[in-house]
């Protein structure tokens, strides 16, 4: 089985519903057939323009279709190996698990992913 | 009677957004407001003319209605609109933002200004279905306003706009103002 990395940013004057957004947005750029479920209720989630990023504590986000269907049969097995990611945001932390954070794929979603939210935390600052 | 006063339901509803990112005041004053809701008809008008039909995963329309119905679910994003709406922006580049905000890719994204001559914004976004591409022109020298609500990264070293962020704006004579964490 295969163990998550929790890959936490401070997001403690970032709306977290924005963060999340800017996760999916990134992930999209990788994997453009990404399919998104609701973290709580496991409920796929619509396409992009309709999920309700302001009502969503946490989000699973799978490279596509095959993936989600993997993850469905046999969870955290080798083979599914970064081919999803779990974010959680709450009003201080915004948390990114990922199986390896060094595989290429992931290291570009975790870089591009903070150096948004420190650019959101910038415009946040300037507005107080 | 019953449509005139939905409508009128709806545009308070809105009023009431433009607090939430603190620039109701500058929609106080009547002419304002009906510039307000002939910009946001326009806006409409635009996005629907610009999507021709292709829908392309995104909404058909953008009413009014559908502005209220996007706050209830990611406020964020009308506050974003609002904005750049606030900044003059014209309706065919509010389009052109809506349409990044629900999914839409910039793919291409220029300004070009010569003193006291011109000043041109161009956009080409790519659309959910990644195969449909629409372009955006605009002279207006207030457009530009919308690079303000850029939002730069850099992916594996090359350059990314990923889309538009509204800017906070806090209250007047209130301690700083953050996003809301509800």
């Amino acid at each position: 089985m295969i163990s998550g990395e929790d890959i936490i940013v401070d997001v403690s004057i970032v709306d977290p519903a924005v963060a999340l957004d800017a996760v999916v947005r990134c992930v999209w750029r990788h994997w453009p057939d990404l399919v998104t479920q609701d973290g709580e209720s496991g409920s796929r989630l619509p396409d992009y323009a309709s999920i309700p990023f302001g009502r969503l504590p946490e989000l699973l986000i799978y490279r596509d279709e095959e993936s989600l269907s993997n993850w469905t049969k046999s969870g955290a097995s080798p083979a599914n190996a970064n081919t999803m990611v779990h974010v959680l945001a709450d009003a201080q932390w915004l948390t990114l698990v990922v199986d390896d954070p060094q595989e290429a794929v992931m290291q570009s979603l975790i870089d591009e992913v903070r150096q948004i939210i420190a650019e959101q935390s910038l415009r946040a600052r300037w507005a107080a | 009677m019953g449509s005139m006063s939905a409508d009128m339901q709806s545009q308070e509803a809105l009023l009431k957004i433009l607090e939430e990112v603190n620039i109701a005041d500058l929609f106080r004053s009547p002419q304002n407001r009906d510039s307000l809701f002939q910009t946001i008809t326009k806006f409409g008008e635009e996005y629907a003319q610009h999507l021709g039909g292709a829908k392309a995963g995104l909404p058909s329309t953008a009413s009014l209605d559908d502005l209220l119905t996007e706050h209830a679910r990611n406020p964020y994003r009308v506050h974003m609109l609002l904005e750049a709406l606030a900044f003059h922006c014209s309706p065919e580049i509010l389009a052109m933002v809506w349409m990044t905000l629900l999914g839409a890719r910039i793919e291409e994204l220029s300004y070009s200004y010569v003193h006291e001559k011109s000043s041109t914004l161009e956009a080409t976004l790519l659309l959910p279905d990644r195969r449909t591409r629409l372009s955006f022109q605009s002279s207006s020298h207030w457009d530009a306003a919308v690079m303000r609500f850029a939002s730069l990264a850099k992916s594996d070293g090359k350059p990314v706009i990923d889309g538009f962020f509204p800017i906070v704006i806090p209250r007047k004579g209130t301690a700083p103002a953050r996003p809301s964490k509800s």
